[in-house]
């Protein structure tokens, strides 16, 4: 059949189609706006008493927020959405003050039961709820759901666990990171919520985690200033079969490695190394700060991999006065002599 | 270059006294909006809303406020092109505090770069927010 015919033969039931999915779309969105419209019309005598909660006004007595905890019925439902929404907003005391009016509305311990619902929406829902308000209660559910069956869920668990501060969801985290679905980068910034008390999952997660977890540790570790990581970091940039984790641990030992730790580093230049391992273990000779490091460096500045030799250049400029010399003494290697020229541009004496 | 109507200079009533100082708060959210306007009100400044970093520039131009408090992300020009244009166009120093989501290092970085006078993230303290108001119109903090 020719495209024509095929036009000629499809083309009306196309149209209706089309037509049909139009109108479609365009109903859901009148729906939706007019259900915005009345949610607001039916706030709207709410709202400055919200706002006076929200913004840290009410009476030292909380007569406001006494009066809000009265409300009954659809307003309190329609009162706690509004509560809801200014949650994410706002911070501080007015914040808590916001929680507490939840609180006291039985929001937080609904969204508790919600967190072990069938529907993966609704659990998902109730954790970012739980997460807005930084309630210590939803912790155990939160680190629950962590191994929840839904990837969706799982990654609202490790934003909540983060937001919710308590540290014993540290290793449960770490160890769902095995898992997909928790984003590396959410899973490193929940991990850095849950402050310093995390160090010895971090620790374990070096030692026996998943890839992922061992990367996202090493970072952690190296960010931190986790000094007794180093022997860790030391074994996975020599023996770890993971890239990327080995990559994370080099970077981690330049930030936090002991001096004996420099043989560890240099070792994961040469040549026979991927180039991301070498290249990261060239960053970290610079930040190790070294000056047994500059000999390494300066052979590195020939580097065939150009990445690496511009990486040994901004190593050795960062070594200070030693590595700077060095630099200036191999002014007519391509990496030297570029760095060289970033670093008067920008101000920096060389 | 484009002069203000009116210099930023404090007001006076007619009674001689002086008047509140007005704000312009320009954000696309109307949660953010609500919460700055009413705890401005409570601290003394009357407060403008606008809802997009267009209608930011047009009241500027034709009645400019005492400050200005920008969200980054606005439609019609960002937070970062009204300051751009505010720094470039005119003569009088507009004290600007930029109120964004956007949190890291180099955004802030790049608010002050174009000129802001201070930089606040949200979800933002209600009661801190003043405090910065107050600072960047050396105002007393209360």
């Amino acid at each position: 059949m020719t495209i024509g015919g095929f036009v000629a033969v499809a083309g009306p039931g196309l149209a209706a189609a089309s037509l049909l999915m139009a109108c479609a779309i365009v109903a859901l969105k009148l729906h939706r706006t007019l259900r915005t419209r009345a949610w607001e019309h039916r706030v709207a005598p709410l709202r400055e008493a919200v706002l006076l909660v929200a913004t840290g006004e009410d009476t030292e007595d909380g007569d406001t927020l006494s009066e809000l905890a009265g409300v009954r019925g659809r307003t309190r439902r329609d009162l706690d959405e509004l509560v809801v929404r200014l949650l994410g907003k706002v911070r501080g005391e007015a914040a808590d003050q916001l929680v507490e009016l939840l609180r006291s509305h039985g929001v937080l311990d609904r969204a508790t039961r919600d967190a072990r619902s069938w529907s993966p929406v609704r659990r998902e829902r109730a954790l970012h709820l739980i997460g807005r308000c930084r309630d210590w209660r939803g912790t155990d559910v939160a680190i629950t759901a962590l191994e929840d069956r839904s990837p969706r869920v799982r990654a609202q668990a490790a934003r909540t666990v983060g937001r919710i501060g308590d540290p014993r969801a540290a290793r449960p985290l770490l160890h769902a990171l095995r898992l997909e679905g928790i984003h590396v980068g959410d899973a490193a910034e929940a991990l850095v919520g849950l402050g310093h008390a995390s160090g010895e999952a971090l620790l374990w997660a070096l030692a026996e985690g998943s890839p992922r977890a061992r990367t996202v540790a090493a970072h952690l570790c190296g960010v931190g200033g986790v000094r007794m990581a180093a022997p860790l970091l030391v074994d996975l940039v020599e023996r770890d079969p993971d890239l990327t984790a080995a990559s994370a641990a080099v970077s981690a030992l330049g930030k936090v490695g002991r001096a004996q730790d420099h043989g560890a580093i240099a070792a994961a230049t040469v040549r026979f190394h991927p180039q991301q391992l070498r290249r990261a273990a060239t960053e970290a000779l610079g930040e190790h700060g070294l000056a047994l490091a500059v000999p390494v460096l300066v052979r590195l500045l020939a580097d065939p991999t150009s990445q690496v030799a511009e990486a040994a250049a901004r190593s050795l400029l960062a070594l200070g006065p030693a590595g700077r010399a060095a630099l200036v003494e191999h002014a007519h290697l391509p990496a030297a002599g570029a760095e060289l020229t970033h670093a008067r541009l920008t101000g920096v004496a060389v | 270059m484009i002069r203000p109507a009116r210099p930023p200079t404090p007001e006076r009533s007619p009674g001689g006294h002086p008047a509140r100082p007005r704000v312009l708060v320009a954000d696309d959210d109307v949660d953010i909006r609500d919460l700055v306007q009413f705890k401005l009100q409570q601290a003394g400044y009357d407060v403008v809303c606008v809802g997009d970093g267009l209608e930011a520039w047009d009241v500027f131009v034709s009645d400019p406020p005492a400050a200005m408090v920008l969200d980054v992300m606005m439609p019609g020009l960002s937070g970062i092109d009204v300051l751009l244009k505010i720094r470039e166009h005119s003569t009088v120093h507009m004290p600007v505090l930029m109120l964004s989501a956007r949190a890291r290092d180099v955004d802030v970085d790049a608010g002050f770069a174009v000129g802001a006078d201070d930089y606040v993230v949200k979800p933002f303290s209600p009661r801190e927010l003043v405090h910065r108001v107050n600072g960047i119109l050396g105002r007393p903090r209360r």
